[in-house]
């Protein structure tokens, strides 16, 4: 699947910098080179990705008020150039704008446009409200931008102190990535009506730092829906419209950080009557961060899924299987500096209900200014047909050398 | 109480006058007048003389004068924090620093890294509160997003580096006791010398220092030399302060060198380009700028 705002959105971008009546000054030019390679454990040792990747980033400011960002990546992936089902940057020599907008600064509100990443929400890893930015499964690695899609989007955030307003539309809707067992796929059309937006009110009590957010938009994950063309049906996807109104809270209290999100889905089976889509559900986040010392950062949460409108007659009907009506995971994080430039970490998220889980573990070490080497480790399991278990043969090791300038 | 040796000897021109009367070597009225004379010169030597009138001060009077010796408002600079392990690997990172007395109770930093490059763009801001718990964020660029932080205490290291939160922040005078030693002289400038130790475990704990011993000028109260000891009460780090800025008539120390003895590391704090009094607006210190690239 391709990104809508390729290349030639970076054209534009580009065009319309030439054209601005702002004095441009020097940019300034940066980036990062870097050499991977992800073997596959599960298959003969067969590389899942290997190859380069050249980001080239451009910064400057446009008079005193307004400033740019590019980032566009140069990358080639030997090894899924041939197998990979998706064109974009995971196969061949692909070039690829991760990042190109225009900031414009008043004295009220700050506002972005062009092609950009909006995260919301203060957990880690799983976070309710934070629907703008698809996800990139196939692409999970140390690096947010490998495995987050960027959007574009108009965003602003006005500054009414003691509140910050974030404002967001997205004309454009963009999938999550990942394997779908279906024979086709209906997305919206690309109409001003179907464009998603958001708004986000943050503020403080005290100490409590919180934000207050509602989204609409679509469903990274399609409803899996089926027709009979025949005796046989046929299976396709379907991305639905949802609603999520969600909440989050972090407050630190001196070696404690203690944090919460939540959002809730309303889906389009409001009545809980259709089997085949998500039925309004609230999800949770709660957790807490602990320093016990400079050198170790220890984050754990618990995520509470729970499904409003249940019948279990009714999701029975599911020939995917009835997903159960609430559900509890939890997701870890610990961060160690085991000795000068050397630091490891663990991310893993576990879900009691199904058993499945899902670890991704990396060693960083800094080896010069500017210079490093990653090597980690993608762990998936659980039963077939489970969130991870899924991907339970897509296990990876991987190792990476970046070199910044 | 140790006695500084210029308190010494005004301690020995009294003892002297009050010796000479017992020893009944002069009339008495000559006696009086001569304990007369003496105090008179005293009261009149100390008003216009600062150096003897320093020699009076109590261990928490020449700390206090340490710390509140500046009275700018604010101030910018760019930073360069050179880290140096025992194996001669040495990293550099340069920020752009930021900070204000936005009032009486509450300083804050801003500081954003622009070198090298892999964590260029990289934000973090400090509220310190006099009365209540420090406030921190940071802006990592790579997740697009400012997030607030647990902090392991104020004996966390500064930036990885040898330097605590503690070590560059604005110390809690009555956080800890004063004791004076004997004054020293360290090249070629005098010092009073400090013992500085916490007033409860919990400041102990929180800084991770059972002792700091200080050398701070007798003429302009700058801390020179400083060396610190764990909660053991091992020899941790030795500070050394070689180089001061004189801004607005105010020694500003511009270049540190912190050296773990624990772990043979060196942390050097350089300043350079250092302004004072720029109008920092307090809105600058927020999260909004955090994230600003420039």
């Amino acid at each position: 699947m391709q990104h809508r705002p390729s290349l030639t959105f970076l054209l534009c971008f580009v065009v319309l910098l030439l054209l601005t009546p702002f004095p441009v000054a020097a940019a300034n030019i940066g980036g990062y080179v870097k050499t991977f390679g992800y073997v596959n454990p599960n298959d003969s040792l067969r590389f899942e990705r290997a190859g380069s990747r050249l980001q080239l980033q451009f910064d400057g400011n446009l008079g005193s008020s307004a400033a740019y960002f590019a980032a566009l990546d140069f990358n080639y992936d030997a090894a899924r150039a041939s197998h990979s089902p998706f064109a974009s940057r995971s196969s061949g020599l692909t070039v690829y704008p991760v990042e190109a907008y225009v900031d414009l600064y008043t004295s009220l509100a700050d506002f972005r446009l062009g092609q950009q990443f909006i995260f919301w929400g203060r957990t880690d890893w799983v976070n309710p409200t934070d629907n703008i930015n698809p996800w990139d499964y196939l692409h999970i690695s140390s690096e947010i931008e490998d495995y987050r899609i960027p959007v574009l989007a108009a965003s602003g955030k006005f500054y009414l102190d003691p509140f910050t307003v974030q404002i967001a539309g997205i004309p454009f809707f963009e999938p999550d990535k990942l394997p779908v067992p279906v024979d086709s796929l209906v997305t919206p059309a690309n109409r001003l009506r179907n464009a998603q937006y958001g708004v986000r009110i943050s503020s403080y009590l005290g100490s409590l730092d919180y934000s207050l957010s509602y989204y609409h938009g679509y469903q990274g994950t399609p409803a899996i829906k089926h027709i009979f063309n025949g005796p046989i049906p046929t299976l396709y996807g379907e991305y639905l419209p949802v609603d999520v109104w969600g909440l989050d809270f972090i407050t630190t209290r001196g070696a404690w950080a203690f944090k919460g999100e939540s959002g809730y889905f309303r889906t389009q089976d409001q009545n809980g009557a259709d089997p085949f889509v998500e039925n309004p559900h609230i999800e949770t986040v709660l957790g807490m961060d602990y320093l016990p010392s400079t050198d170790l950062s220890l984050t754990a949460q618990v995520v509470h899924d729970y499904s409003f409108e249940y019948n279990k007659d009714i999701e029975s009907l599911n020939p995917m299987g009835a997903p159960p009506r609430q559900t509890f995971s939890t997701a870890v994080r610990a961060q160690w500096q085991v000795m000068n430039y050397v630091s490891y970490q663990l991310i893993g998220v576990y879900n009691f209900h199904d058993g499945d889980y899902f670890a991704l573990t990396f060693l960083n070490w800094d080896m010069a200014d500017g210079v490093a080497a990653t090597l980690g480790g993608l762990l998936f399991d659980g039963p077939a047909g489970s969130p991870f278990g899924q991907s339970a043969k897509a296990d990876q090791i991987f190792l990476e050398l970046k070199v910044s300038f | 109480m140790k006695k500084p040796n210029m308190i010494a000897d005004q301690y020995f021109f009294l003892y002297g006058t009050a010796a000479s009367l017992r020893e009944g070597n002069t009339s008495p009225i000559k006696n009086v007048m001569v304990l007369f004379l003496g105090f008179a010169m005293i009261l009149l030597i100390l008003p216009v003389t600062p150096h003897l009138a320093a020699q009076d001060l109590t261990g928490y009077q020449v700390m206090e004068k340490a710390v509140n010796k500046s009275s700018w408002d604010d101030m910018t600079a760019e930073l360069t924090l050179t880290l140096q392990s025992a194996r001669g690997e040495t990293r550099v990172r340069k920020i752009d620093f930021y900070a204000k007395d936005a009032s009486a109770d509450e300083t804050r930093m801003l500081m954003r890294f622009t070198a090298p490059a892999d964590v260029e763009g990289t934000g973090f801001l400090l509220l310190e509160h006099e009365n209540a718990g420090d406030e921190r964020y940071l802006y990592l660029p790579a997740l697009r997003r400012v997030k607030r932080i647990a902090a392991s205490g104020s004996g966390g290291n500064f930036m990885s580096s040898d330097f605590t939160y503690y070590d560059i922040g604005t110390p809690k005078l009555d956080e800890w006791n004063y004791q004076r030693l004997d004054n020293e002289t360290i090249d070629g400038q005098a010092c009073y010398v400090l013992e500085c130790t916490p007033k409860t475990d919990r400041i102990r704990e929180d800084t991770g220092y059972g002792k700091i011993i200080r050398w701070i000028t007798t003429d302009k109260f700058d801390g020179i030399q400083a060396v610190y000891y764990d909660q053991s009460m091992e020899k941790k780090k030795e500070l050394q302060v070689p180089e001061f800025t004189e801004l607005k008539g105010v020694d500003f120390a511009s270049r540190m060198i912190m050296h773990d003895v624990q772990i043979d590391h060196t942390s050097i704090m350089e300043f350079a380009n250092i302004q004072v009094d720029t109008g920092i607006p307090e809105d600058f210190f927020s999260q909004r700028y955090l994230q600003r690239p420039r």
